[in-house]
C-alpha cells in the first residue's frame, strides 16, 4: 500500500495554495502584463511586481516561461536589495516547482522565501506554511504536513482570512483522507467549500469540489463523487484552473471505473492524462496511467494494460523515491540550522553594538580580556549543552525502562485473572495446560523486557503464546494469523518488546469476546521504505475510535495502550524518529497500525 | 520398571510430579521415596540405589548441586528441575544437560522420562554432570559441553577463539584444536557466552574479545585475531563494539 489511490488528491492540494498566489492578480490578463513589462524597463520594484504577476499568471499554463520571469524578479530584487521582492520571488518560484512536482526545489524556494521575509508578514507566512505542508503531504509524511497546516490554520484564524482558512481546511482534510478518517475529511472539505463561497473565488471553489469528489470516491459513494467532480471540472474550466481540472477528471475516471463503466472511465482517464501532460505535472500523469491500466485490465486488453503500467512505474519512480525523501529531511535540517545560526549572529551583533558604545574608551584595553572571556564562555556553554543532551538521553532511557517494567505487572495480573476464570469454569486438565503455557509466556516476557529492542521473531513468538493462552480461555472463539512480509528478516529486525500486546488484548477482550460467533485476529508486519509497519486487525464488534482514546485519557492508572503511546513518544524523542500509532474503526472490527523506524541488528 | 527418587523440598511439587508420573507411565515408573532435604536424599539414594533421580535445584538452604557433589555416584541418571534460577539454567546449557522448568509441562516430562526408559540416556552422562559441577563451583574456569555426532566435547570457554554461523549450524574455533561444528544457532552461543567477554561483531561472527589482536577501520572495519584471522565487523555493530572494547 505504498502509493494509495488518495495520492491523486495531492495534485489538487498544491493548487489550492497556488491559486491564492495568483488569485489577486487574475484581473490583469497576461498580455497587458507583458505590455507593462515593456514600460518598466528600469531595475526597480515596479518591474519586480510586474514580473511576479506574470509568473503567477503563467505558471500553470507555461511553467518554463514562468520560471524565467521568477528568476528575473529574483535577480532584480537582489540587485536593488529589496527584501520583500526577494521573498515574493522565491515564493512564486516555489509555486512553479510545485506544479512540476519538483518537491526538493520547491521546498528550498519556500525556505528561502521565509528567510527573506523574516516574519514580516503573517499572511505571507501562512501561505508558505500551507505550501510546505503540501510538499510533506506529497512526500507521504502526514505528521509533518499536519504540523504545518496547523500552524497555517492558527495564523489564518488570527488574520481572519477566509482565503487562507479555506486552504488550510482543505489541506487538513486531505491529511485526514490519507489517514482514512473520511468523516473528518468530509467535514474539513465542506468547511473549505463554505469558506470559498464566502470569498467568491471560483478557482478555490473548484478545488474544494474536487476534494469532495475524491473523498466520495473512497467512501464508495460514486453518485456524489461524480456530482462533485463534474462541478469541479466545470468551474476549473471556467477559471482556467487546469491543474484541478486534471485531478477532477481523474476522479471521474476512478468513479466510473469502480462502477464498471469502463468506456467512460477510459475517456476521462485519457482526458486527465492529456491535461496533465499539457501542464507537465508528473504526479497527475502517473496516477492517470494507473487508472488506465486498471481499465485495460478489466477490459482484458493486457497489452495496453502492460504499457500503461510501465508508464506509471517510470513516471512514478522519477517523482518519488527514497533518495528524494531523505534529501528533503536533510534540507529541512540544514534550513533549521541556518536559521538558528542567523538568529544567533543577529543577537550577538546587537549585543556587540551596545557594548561597544558603552565601553568605547575601554574597548582597546578590554578587547583582549573580552575575547578570552567569550572564548571561555562559549566553551562552557558547549560543555553544558553536551551534558544536558547526555542527561536527556539518560532520562529517556530510564523512563523507557520504567515503562517496560510497568508492562509486566499489567500483563501478569490480567493473565492470572484468566487462569482463575478458567479453573472456575473448566476442567483441571485444561487449567493445567493453560498454566504451563502461561509460565512459558512469563519467562519470555521477563527475558524480552530486559532489552530495549528484541528481534521481531522473539516478539512475535511471545505474542503468539499470548494469543494461544487467550484463545484457550475463550474456548477458541477466535483464531489468529501472523503474516510477515517475505523481505523482512525476522531474526535480524529489531523492535521494542511488547508494543503490540495491549492492542491484541484489546482486540480479544473488547472486539471478539462480546461478538456473536467467532472472530479472527490478523497481525501483519510489512516494510515501507525506512519504516516497519505492524498492523493488528480484528473482525470483532469494533470500538468507536474516539471512545477508546477518551477512555484511555481519563484513566488515572497507566493502561497498556497509554503506556505504549508514551513509549512511542519517548522513542521519537530519543531517536529523533517518527514512529506513530493509529487506530481506525473498520466496517467490521478495529485496525491498529504502529509504524516504527526500520532497524536491523547486524 | 524404573525405580526413582524425588529430591524436592515442597510437598505440593512432589505431589504434582508423582501424580503426573503415575498418569503418564503408570507402573513403568516406581517412586521409591521422596526426600525434602539434601541429607535425607543422600541416605535414601545410597540405600535404594535408584536408576533415576528427580532433582530440584533449590532444596531448602542447599542445592541439588551440593547433593550431587557429596553423592559421588557415577551411574545414577538425573533429571533436573528448576523454577527460575538463572545461574542454574546457564550451567545446564553450558553442560548440554536437559532440564525441566516449573511448572512442568506434561509433554516435557514425558520426553525426559521416555529418554531414560528407552535407554537413550547417554552412557557417559556422568561426564556432563562433572562438567556441570565444575562450572558451578569453579567460576573462573568455565567449561562448555559441545555435542557432536559421537557424543560431546568438553571445551574450556577461555580456549574458544570465535564462533561462526553457518545457517542453523555453528562452527566453534578453538585454540590449538580442531574446529567443531554443532547443530545449534549462533544466537544460542551468543546468549551463553556474552557474559564471558564474547561479542557478536557480525550476523555470522561471535568473537572472544580476549583473542583480538588489532582493530582496523579500513575496508568497513575488521578485527585481526591472535590466530591471524580477519573478521569483518558489521556496520551496525561498530559503535557498540568500540564502546565495549574500550571498556576492557
Amino acid at each position: 500500500m505504498l502509493f494509495p489511490v488518495t495520492r491523486t488528491l495531492f495534485i489538487a492540494i498544491s493548487l489550492f495554495t497556488l491559486s491564492f498566489v495568483c488569485a489577486q492578480d487574475m484581473a490583469k490578463p497576461v498580455d497587458s502584463l507583458k505590455q507593462a513589462l515593456q514600460l518598466y524597463t528600469a531595475s526597480d520594484s515596479n518591474r519586480v511586481w510586474t514580473l511576479i504577476h506574470l509568473t503567477s499568471a503563467t505558471f500553470i499554463s507555461n511553467p518554463a516561461e514562468a520560471m524565467q520571469y521568477a528568476d528575473e524578479a529574483l535577480s532584480v530584487s537582489k540587485k536593488i536589495k529589496w527584501q520583500k521582492g526577494i521573498a515574493l520571488s522565491f515564493r512564486v518560484k516555489g509555486g512553479v516547482y510545485l506544479v512540476q512536482s519538483d518537491y526538493m526545489q520547491a521546498l528550498e524556494s519556500y525556505q528561502q522565501a521565509l528567510k527573506a521575509d523574516n516574519g514580516n508578514s503573517k499572511k505571507f507566512e501562512t501561505g508558505i506554511l500551507n505550501n510546505i505542508g503540501n510538499i510533506h503531504t506529497s512526500m507521504g509524511n502526514q505528521v509533518k504536513a499536519l504540523e504545518y497546516y496547523r500552524k497555517a490554520f492558527a495564523t489564518a484564524t488570527v488574520l481572519q482570512d477566509n482565503h487562507e482558512l479555506s486552504m488550510a481546511a482543505g489541506n487538513t482534510g486531505t491529511v485526514f483522507q490519507e489517514l482514512k478518517q473520511y468523516d473528518s475529511a468530509i467535514i474539513y472539505y465542506r468547511t473549505s467549500l463554505h469558506l470559498t463561497g464566502l470569498t467568491g473565488n471560483d478557482r478555490l471553489k473548484s478545488n474544494a469540489l474536487c476534494f469532495l469528489g475524491s473523498v466520495f470516491n473512497e467512501t464508495k459513494n460514486f453518485d456524489s463523487a461524480v456530482f462533485y467532480s463534474r462541478r469541479s471540472v466545470q468551474l476549473a474550466d471556467q477559471t482556467g484552473n487546469i491543474y484541478v481540472k486534471a485531478a477532477a477528471l481523474h476522479n471521474l475516471s476512478n468513479a466510473f471505473l469502480s462502477e464498471g463503466k469502463l468506456d467512460s472511465s477510459e475517456y476521462y482517464g485519457r482526458q486527465s492524462l492529456s491535461v496533465a501532460k499539457d501542464i507537465g505535472n508528473l504526479q497527475s500523469q502517473y496516477e492517470s496511467w494507473n487508472s488506465l491500466r486498471k481499465v485495460y485490465e478489466k477490459k482484458g486488453d493486457y497489452e495496453k494494460a502492460y504499457h500503461a503500467y510501465n508508464e506509471y512505474l517510470t513516471i512514478r519512480d522519477s517523482v518519488l523515491n527514497d533518495e528524494k525523501r531523505q534529501e528533503l529531511t536533510r534540507k529541512e535540517m540544514q534550513f533549521e540550522n541556518d536559521r538558528k545560526e542567523l538568529e544567533m549572529a543577529a543577537a550577538l551583533k546587537q549585543q556587540q553594538v551596545i557594548r561597544n558604545a558603552a565601553l568605547a574608551l575601554a574597548a582597546v584595553i578590554l578587547a583582549g580580556s573580552m575575547a578570552s572571556f567569550i572564548f571561555y564562555k562559549r566553551r562552557k556553554d558547549a560543555e553544558l549543552k553536551q551534558k544536558e543532551a547526555e542527561l536527556n538521553t539518560e532520562v529517556t532511557d530510564t523512563q523507557m525502562k520504567a515503562l517496560r517494567s510497568q508492562m509486566n505487572p499489567h500483563f501478569i495480573f490480567n493473565s492470572l485473572n484468566s487462569i482463575r476464570h478458567y479453573t472456575a469454569q473448566n476442567n483441571i486438565k485444561l487449567a493445567d495446560e493453560y498454566l504451563v503455557r502461561f509460565s512459558m509466556l512469563m519467562r519470555q516476557v521477563f527475558e524480552n523486557s530486559d532489552h530495549k529492542k528484541i528481534s521481531l521473531a522473539d516478539d512475535l513468538h511471545a505474542l503468539e503464546l499470548y494469543m494461544q493462552i487467550e484463545a484457550a480461555r475463550l474456548n477458541h472463539k477466535f483464531d489468529y494469523q501472523v503474516q510477515v512480509d517475505t523481505d523482512i528478516d525476522r531474526e535480524n529486525t529489531m523492535i521494542p518488546p511488547l508494543l503490540l500486546q495491549p492492542f491484541v488484548e484489546n482486540s480479544i477482550w473488547h472486539g471478539i469476546a462480546p461478538k456473536k460467533g467467532n472472530g479472527t485476529i490478523i497481525i501483519n508486519v510489512s516494510r515501507q521504505s525506512e519504516m516497519i509497519c505492524c498492523v493488528v486487525e480484528d473482525n470483532g464488534v469494533g470500538i468507536k475510535k474516539d471512545m477508546i482514546w477518551e477512555k484511555e485519557e481519563k484513566k488515572d492508572r497507566p493502561s497498556g495502550i497509554g503506556i505504549t503511546r508514551t513509549r512511542i513518544d519517548l522513542l521519537n524523542r530519543a531517536q529523533n524518529a517518527n514512529a506513530s500509532l493509529q487506530m481506525y474503526p473498520l466496517h467490521e472490527g478495529t485496525k491498529v497500525e504502529i509504524n516504527l523506524p526500520f532497524e536491523l541488528n547486524f | 520398571m524404573l525405580n526413582c527418587i524425588i529430591a524436592e523440598d515442597e510437598q505440593q511439587s512432589i505431589d504434582i510430579l508423582s501424580g503426573m508420573l503415575n498418569e503418564l507411565f503408570g507402573d513403568d515408573v516406581h517412586i521409591i521415596t521422596s526426600c525434602k532435604t539434601v541429607e535425607t536424599a543422600i541416605v535414601a539414594i545410597r540405600e535404594h540405589k535408584p536408576e533415576l533421580l528427580f532433582l530440584d535445584v533449590q532444596i531448602g538452604n542447599q542445592t541439588g548441586f551440593d547433593l550431587l557433589r557429596q553423592l559421588k555416584m557415577k551411574d545414577i541418571k538425573v533429571i533436573f528441575i528448576t523454577a527460575f534460577e538463572k545461574y542454574a539454567i546457564q550451567a545446564f546449557k553450558f553442560s548440554a544437560i536437559d532440564y525441566l522448568l516449573k511448572p512442568i509441562s506434561t509433554a516435557d516430562l514425558h520426553r525426559a522420562v521416555s529418554k531414560v526408559l528407552s535407554l537413550q540416556y547417554e552412557t557417559d552422562g556422568h561426564k556432563k554432570i562433572e562438567t556441570l559441577l565444575k562450572n558451578i563451583y569453579n567460576k573462573d574456569r568455565q567449561k562448555l559441553c559441545i555435542p557432536d555426532m559421537n557424543g560431546f566435547n568438553i571445551v574450556e570457554v577461555s580456549d574458544i577463539i570465535r564462533c561462526e554461523a553457518n545457517i542453523n549450524y555453528t562452527t566453534i574455533y578453538i585454540n590449538k584444536a580442531n574446529p567443531i561444528t554443532v547443530a545449534k544457532s549462533l544466537k544460542e552461543f551468543e546468549k551463553m557466552l556474552s557474559d564471558f567477554n564474547f561479542f557478536r561483531v557480525h550476523n555470522s561472527h561471535l568473537v572472544n574479545l580476549n583473542y583480538i589482536k588489532s582493530y582496523n577501520k579500513s575496508k568497513g572495519g575488521y578485527v585481526e585475531l591472535a590466530n591471524g584471522e580477519q573478521i569483518e565487523i558489521s556496520v551496525r555493530r561498530k559503535d557498540e563494539f568500540i564502546k565495549t572494547i574500550t571498556r576492557l
